[in-house]
């Protein structure tokens, strides 16, 4: 489906007394908000541009940490994140498919379920995936499925542990995406984007040294063999399971939602669990680009990457 | 859209496939069933020291309570891991440390801070955490280092070899050492090493079972790009000589012109790692198992190569007997090369 924001001359024309009097900054405003408004006019020789669709989110919630190559115990605790996420249509596809880049970091302070020690966490990842759309059985509704690609690292610090405090973290993962977006009209003309997303990778592989490996091992003396594990789900389950809620104001929008988010290993017999289940609030903004040498703006033709 | 929902329920469920660890209750039993199954999956030296760890399980549960106090535990578990004989257990708690000191306790102090400060004087130098002069009437170079935790950099090291470039030879005194950071050791004994050479092994538990382990990585030492030295060399050890510090003797021992001078060194050649307990204490255990050149266990400690004690006649007439066995063996080399 595509949405045409077009612009109308006589628009620009009766604005254009007004503009005088106000400053650079309020023009750029209302031209914006008036391309993201989509007046929608019928025109001909458009130009069709893939839109971008972007969101930053911070995050905020619960964590849930074991790792027992630092400690047996369960340490639960307050994570904090930021996330960015970039939809857009890639150039290959004719507009069936999807693309879908996710940049993010975190960090979490725990403590044990007895209140004592502290542990720390942080994380930072990159995501790329192309999401297929298929045929549409409910208005308003598109469903996409497709492959994606992330690498993942960070490191977990045990305040505690004198000989032993780090363990590092780090993957490479082929994975699949599963997404559903809905487009609900609750308030006319201000629609609500409802997503649901759920992402597992299928393959990869993770670090993980050995049972009782040191670090010292490993990075001063050397003795890196087999410590990068092909990653399956039998050592390996992940999972992100990704609810949000879009609401747009003109060129920005609201975001608000929640994520859940499971890494799993369990190999050498070192076992490691992170859950975090955070609550996400941002703001969503749709990039239109164009070239003004070579586009004219007037019939500019914004392809939504989802509807 | 039914099968989607199907499908995200089937992976939903999956979140229960979540990896668990047994998890000990804050209990007195809880504590002690934590304490003593870590060191069951995760002490290396059950088998070298033939330790029979279910027996002593036996034993000491039998004197857990449910009522029982901190102190009452914490002496419980302490005694249950000095079973271990191993300087590298410890049970850490805010009131206590739990400690297994007889191998340097039982044994001759052999070194006497006041009695070194007559040699080191008041005009040494200091380079990282290296103190060091030259004795004089002999012109033999003296090195203290207190503790392989304090940083000596491969510059450091260049300055202080070149100070004492033009000795008969150098001592480097490593009694009391208690250790620290291996790279330290690795550090300086490249200084002292004409070539390339098989310095050792490590080894690391691959599982939880009492003997599993990695087969033996072999470590290697080269000559240091910087200042290096080959003329006679002491190096001095007593029974405080420990972990880190017994691993630079067990590699000063390869070199063709180090000789190890006064007591056995005090062991402790497992590399520690920590965890902790339901209760908030932690412990420490021996890992990983570091070998000498010959693949020989060096957890009780090296014989020294020129077995020296500080004499009470000496003591008393604040002499070191140890510094100056040292002395005179650098002497008789330095006349036996030039004779030669």
């Amino acid at each position: 489906m595509k949405i045409n924001f077009l612009i109308n001359k006589d628009m620009f024309g009766t604005l254009k007394f007004n503009l005088k009097k106000i400053d650079f900054l309020k023009k750029a405003i209302i031209i914006y908000m008036l391309l993201a408004a989509g007046n929608i006019a019928n025109a001909q020789d458009v130009c069709n541009q893939r839109g971008l669709f972007s969101a930053t989110t911070v995050s905020f919630g619960f964590s849930d940490l074991l790792d027992t190559y630092l400690s047996p115990l369960d340490y639960k605790g307050k994570v904090i994140g930021i996330t960015n996420e970039r939809i857009y249509l890639p150039r290959f596809g004719k507009e069936k498919w999807v693309a879908q880049q996710f940049v993010w970091g975190d960090f979490s302070s725990n403590k044990t379920v007895y209140g004592s020690g502290l542990t720390i966490a942080g994380s930072i990842g990159y995501s790329w995936g192309a999401l297929y759309k298929l045929p549409k059985f409910i208005p308003d509704m598109n469903l996409c499925v497709g492959p994606y690609i992330s690498a993942e690292t960070g490191f977990i610090y045990n305040m505690r542990n004198g000989n032993n405090p780090v363990s590092a973290k780090g993957d490479l993962s082929l994975g699949a995406s599963a997404m559903i977006t809905y487009k609900l009209k609750l308030i006319r003309k201000l629609p609500f984007f409802l997503r649901y997303e759920v992402s597992t990778p299928l393959a990869g592989i993770f670090f993980s040294p050995h049972f009782e490996q040191s670090y010292y091992e490993i990075f001063s003396i050397g003795n890196n063999k087999g410590i990068i594990h092909p990653g399956v789900w039998g050592n390996r389950f992940d999972l992100k399971n990704l609810i949000t809620i879009d609401i747009p104001f003109s060129w920005i929008g609201l975001r608000v939602g929640f994520e859940n988010n499971i890494r799993n290993t369990h190999v050498n017999d070192i076992k490691y669990r992170r859950v975090y289940n955070t609550f996400l609030i941002g703001f969503t903004k749709d990039f239109i680009p164009f070239n003004r040498r070579k586009n004219n703006i007037e019939n500019l033709n914004v392809i939504n990457p989802l509807f | 859209m039914k099968r989607l929902f199907f499908v995200a329920i089937i992976i939903s469920s999956l979140l229960s496939s979540c990896v668990k660890e047994t998890q000990y209750d804050n209990s007195p039993s809880g504590v002690f069933d934590a304490c003593w199954h870590t060191l069951d999956q995760r002490y290396c030296f059950f088998g070298y020291k033939d330790v029979d760890w279910n027996e002593i399980y036996e034993r000491y549960q039998r004197k857990i309570a449910p009522n029982m106090g901190q102190d009452s535990l914490f002496k419980v578990l302490d005694s249950m891991m000095q079973e271990l004989k191993d300087g590298h257990v410890n049970l850490y708690t805010s009131f206590d440390v739990g400690r297994y000191w007889a191998w340097f306790e039982d044994y001759p102090l052999n070194f006497y801070s006041h009695l070194q400060k007559k040699y080191l004087g008041t005009n040494y130098k200091i380079a990282g955490g290296m103190r060091y002069t030259i004795l004089q009437p002999d012109s033999v170079g003296y090195i203290y280092y207190g503790s392989f935790s304090n940083p000596v950099s491969e510059t450091n090291l260049s300055y202080v070899l070149s100070s004492l470039y033009k000795c008969k030879g150098i001592i480097i005194d490593i009694r009391d050492n208690g250790g620290g950071s291996l790279n330290n050791s690795e550090r300086i004994a490249a200084r002292f090493t004409p070539e390339k050479i098989l310095s050792g092994y490590i080894q690391h538990k691959t599982g939880k079972g009492h003997n599993d382990f990695s087969e033996p990585y072999p470590t290697y030492l080269t000559p240091s790009q910087g200042v290096n030295y080959y003329k006679p060399t002491v190096v001095l050890t007593n029974r405080s000589t420990y972990s880190a510090a017994n691993n630079f003797v067990s590699l000063m021992k390869n070199m063709p012109n180090v000789t190890v001078i006064g007591d056995r060194t005090g062991g402790g050649s497992g590399l520690p790692f920590s965890s902790e307990l339901p209760n908030g204490w932690t412990i420490r255990f021996s890992a990983s198992p570091i070998y000498d050149a010959e693949m020989n266990h060096t957890e009780f400690g090296i014989d020294p190569d020129i077995k020296v004690d500080i004499t009470d006649e000496d003591y008393y007439n604040d002499i070191d007997t140890i510094i100056e066995t040292a002395r005179d063996y650098i002497n008789s080399k330095s006349e036996q090369q030039e004779t030669e």
